[in-house]
């Protein structure tokens, strides 16, 4: 039952169960391995992922060196801090991966996406999500009802073991409060969350952060605009 | 589509969950590798819209990529080496008197699992304690009067030396300058790195277009026990560093380095006979547990050092003692004494006993290996001692 004791809002069984590994093989427990069990699940993990969805060519250089660069940029607080790296890293390895299984179809690859899902949902507070996101996946791919089921039924079992015997953690501010508190924040999260990336260049390389910003959204925003019909068409 | 839509939903979660901490906790580093993703799926999103031109697309989030990586990643060393010094830091202070001091909310909890977890050898950071950077000189360049400082913190005792304060140079980005505490001894001079600490309010009060002082705040603490310097009493020293200067300052304080003093063995004394002493060892390398100390098996010292406190009195003449000797094996120690401990004059109903807490830490490198018995003397004001029960101790090769 330690395993699945509530860490504030999370269920953090994968942590756990990477930590109890490591303390069984070495006798202690060795933060540094935990760091890199991390970072070896999340960087070639995200790597191969994107190579597949994306169908990269192994032989075109620049698609592959911007998704290194990228998934290696440097996140002092997070490919260093082991509990980051295996909840928070984990938690979306397990997310993207168990939509991806999820939309090849075949029988095999579904089960693999209910693991995957479990595994999220006890990896990080917001694993849970991967479930409704499979659900619309199902749809839009005009999946049988018995995948729907089984999917749903997988879900229902985990969002239940999630919430089972769950109290709010103290000192966090409950959802519902921050929805009538802070209204203005919880709008304006998103865009700051999004934009944080080029946030410490402020402070070296200020022009630099700026335009750097400015690039991305106006590129994406036309992406988006113009090419918006591209979502129609790819479901992972 | 489906990854988009768990990153939109997580990040929404997220908004949910924390706005209620203010938007600092949207910039927090630990949450960007979802802003990565998300780039990085709208870049293969693009990748369908651009079959045409797919070069620009490519050449675009290339260049994107090249340049927020190389940027971050000088940013990040510095950021890397600051977070190396503050838990080195972090640790050499947990070995103060005073331990409940673990950043937490909780910190008694905090502290309660970290004493479990390393009395259990569950959580191993013996390693840590193997780079006590410091850097040894003969000759220093000429004293400065170019440094600005303040020395808003100082705390010393027989075991952790802490300083906090700032300086910076005149006319400088106090980001690019390195801080420095040097212990200096005659000619010799031993050189620490600090932590570096924000301050906001020294930029505002003294920073102009020619000096940006945000990183002029530092932060030093030093586990006295096991610094690889002689003992003696130390002038202290700002140093400050850039690739082209080189400045420092002495400061008006002074800090003492003496480590447990071995005790010689002959001394013409007389054995306290037919009185129980009144001690207790409240802990051994944080082992409380009475029953493991005074147990048939040997209590295992894996550490760089053998620590124990406790308190002990003297009980005919209702006085503290002289010294307190601790005994291992045919080696002796004089312990730190005169700790207060308020609990044992208000159990005792003696305030003769106010400041009868002792402490002694030992570096077990110069102890020698094997099984040891450990007990201690409690010496009187008049010539003569106690001899406590004893308990075994395994020093490992």
């Amino acid at each position: 039952m330690l395993l699945f004791k509530q860490h504030n809002e999370h269920r953090i069984v994968f942590l756990r169960l990477v930590a109890l590994i490591d303390f069984y093989l070495f006798d202690a427990l060795n933060f540094k391995h935990l760091i890199a069990v991390g970072n070896l699940l999340v960087i070639p993990g995200f790597a191969y992922l994107f190579l597949r969805i994306f169908k990269l060519d192994l032989n075109r250089f620049g698609p592959l060196l911007f998704i290194f660069l990228l998934l290696m940029v440097p996140i002092a607080d997070f490919s260093n801090w082991s509990f980051c790296v295996l909840t928070i890293g984990s938690g979306l390895v397990f997310t993207c991966y168990s939509l991806y299984c999820l939309d090849k179809g075949n029988r095999r690859s579904f089960i693999l996406s209910l693991v995957f899902a479990s595994l999220a949902t006890f990896s990080i507070g917001s694993g849970f999500l991967v479930f409704p996101c499979g659900l619309l996946l199902l749809y839009f791919k005009k999946r049988p009802l018995g995948s729907f089921i089984a999917w749903g039924i997988t879900g229902i079992i985990n969002i239940g073991l999630y919430f089972y015997s769950y109290h709010e953690p103290t000192g966090h501010p409950s959802i519902l409060n921050n929805l009538v508190d802070h209204p203005d924040m919880v709008l304006m999260f998103p865009f700051v969350f999004l934009g944080s990336l080029t946030n410490s260049l402020y402070t070296t390389h200020t022009y630099l952060g700026f335009m750097l910003e400015v690039s991305l959204i106006s590129y994406l925003g036309w992406i988006l605009s113009v090419k918006g019909s591209i979502f129609s068409k790819k479901t992972v | 589509m489906s990854l988009l839509l768990a990153l939109i939903l997580t990040i929404a979660m997220l908004a949910l969950s924390r706005a209620g901490f203010g938007l600092q906790q949207a910039i927090t580093p630990r949450y960007q590798i979802i802003a990565i993703l998300f780039i990085v799926i709208l870049y293969g999103v693009g990748l369908d819209s651009f079959k045409e031109n797919v070069f620009v697309h490519h050449t675009y989030f290339l260049i994107f990529g090249l340049v927020l990586f190389l940027t971050r990643f000088d940013d990040q060393l510095d950021e890397l080496r600051d977070r190396r010094q503050k838990l080195e830091s972090g640790l050499y202070s947990y070995y103060s008197v005073e331990k409940d001091h673990l950043s937490y909310p909780d910190s008694a909890r905090a502290n309660r699992i970290l004493r479990v977890a390393l009395s259990n050898n569950i959580y191993d950071h013996k390693g840590a304690f193997d780079n006590l950077v410091h850097e040894k000189r003969e000759q220093m360049p000429e004293v400065s009067d170019d440094i600005n400082y303040r020395i808003d913190g100082f705390y010393d005792n027989s075991e952790v030396l802490t300083i906090i304060g700032w300086a910076f140079l005149s006319e400088s980005n106090a980001k690019k300058v390195k801080t420095q505490i040097v212990l200096r001894s005659g000619e010799a001079s031993w050189i620490f790195p600090t932590v570096r600490v924000n301050r906001i309010d020294v930029d505002e009060k003294y920073g102009d277009r020619k000096s940006q002082l945000e990183g002029s705040g530092f932060n030093l603490s030093l586990y006295k026990p096991l610094l690889d310097i002689p003992d003696g009493t130390y002038d202290l020293a700002i140093l400050l560093e850039s690739n082209r200067v080189s400045k420092w300052i002495p400061i008006d304080r002074k800090t003492a380095l003496i480590r447990p003093l071995t005790v010689p063995n002959q001394e013409p004394r007389n054995l306290v006979i037919g009185i129980e002493p009144l001690y207790h060892i409240d802990e051994v390398n944080i082992v409380e547990d009475q029953s493991r100390l005074f147990g048939s098996v040997p209590l295992l010292i894996d550490s760089d050092t053998l620590v124990l406190r406790g308190w002990a009195v003297d009980v005919i003449n209702q006085s503290l003692p002289r010294r307190v000797i601790i005994n291992v094996g045919d080696e002796r120690f004089a312990a730190v004494i005169g700790l207060s401990r308020p609990d044992v004059a208000m159990v005792m109903k003696q305030d003769a006993y106010l400041n009868s807490g002792f402490k002694a830490v030992i570096p077990t490198s110069g102890l020698k290996t094997g099984i040891k018995n450990v007990f201690l003397e409690i010496d009187t004001e008049f010539d003569a001692y106690y001899l406590t029960d004893s308990f075994r101790i395994l020093i490992p090769k």
